[in-house]
């Protein structure tokens, strides 16, 4: 629901009010779902940033397209908050979530030695591709919060 | 706070920035320059309070760009 649109279920409901915006923010969507980067890490770091966030509506909503395609698996996507140590996940995996929490929660911490690991295994367009997503996510996710509330007791 | 590119840029002969960073996923750079353009040329939100919140976020978010 949203106080922001009559009847909104959804982010697409209420993106609708700046149809210009949407489109183009749909269409920079799918430039990062078709960019080289595996899109199953891209949906693992999507959703991990989700729950740092503590966006849920990024877990209700539909998994990506893209990832699903690619075999995400959601076995793994269940164990996504153990990633330090669960052998599930690849090197490459856990240099994306390291960043993709790290750009979340404090951004000014991200270190040189981290971006150049990250380069070493996604090369420097999967590093450009990759933060630029965080950035899309962390504002679809703050965008969720903000306008995709849940009623509070104080809304009746 | 950083404010060195820590990539190289993309564009031989150009130094390292935002804009030659980002060159190194043009699909992608372009796609997010045009929302970018449509953020700042559409909508019922005047331009300057565009700006000043942008300035606003960028102290809070203490970015040195």
């Amino acid at each position: 629901m949203s106080w922001l649109v009559d009847g909104a279920q959804s982010r697409d409901d209420v993106l609708a009010l700046h149809a210009p915006l949407a489109a183009d923010h749909r269409r920079l969507l799918d430039e990062i779902w078709r960019s080289p980067v595996d899109a199953r890490v891209l949906e693992c770091c999507r959703l991990r940033t989700a729950t740092i966030l503590s966006n849920q509506n990024a877990w209700d909503e539909p998994r990506s397209a893209a990832a699903v395609a690619a075999g995400l698996d959601e076995s793994l996507v269940a164990e996504l908050a153990q990633w330090p140590t669960h052998p599930g996940f690849d090197a490459a995996t856990k240099a994306c979530l390291g960043l993709a929490e790290q750009y979340v929660i404090d951004v000014h911490g991200i270190t040189d030695t981290q971006v150049s690991e990250l380069e070493g295994h996604i090369g420097p367009d999967g590093v450009v591709t990759l933060t630029t997503a965080l950035a899309v996510w962390e504002i679809t996710h703050r965008f969720d919060n903000a306008l995709l509330g849940k009623p509070s007791q104080g809304d009746n | 706070m950083s404010t060195t590119p820590r990539m190289p840029s993309a564009i031989d002969g150009k130094t390292a920035s935002i804009r030659t960073v980002m060159a190194h996923s043009s699909a992608v750079r372009q796609a997010f320059d045009t929302m970018y353009a449509t953020l700042w040329s559409n909508g019922v939100v005047d331009v300057d309070v565009k700006e000043l919140v942008r300035l606003r976020n960028a102290r809070v978010t203490d970015c040195g760009l």
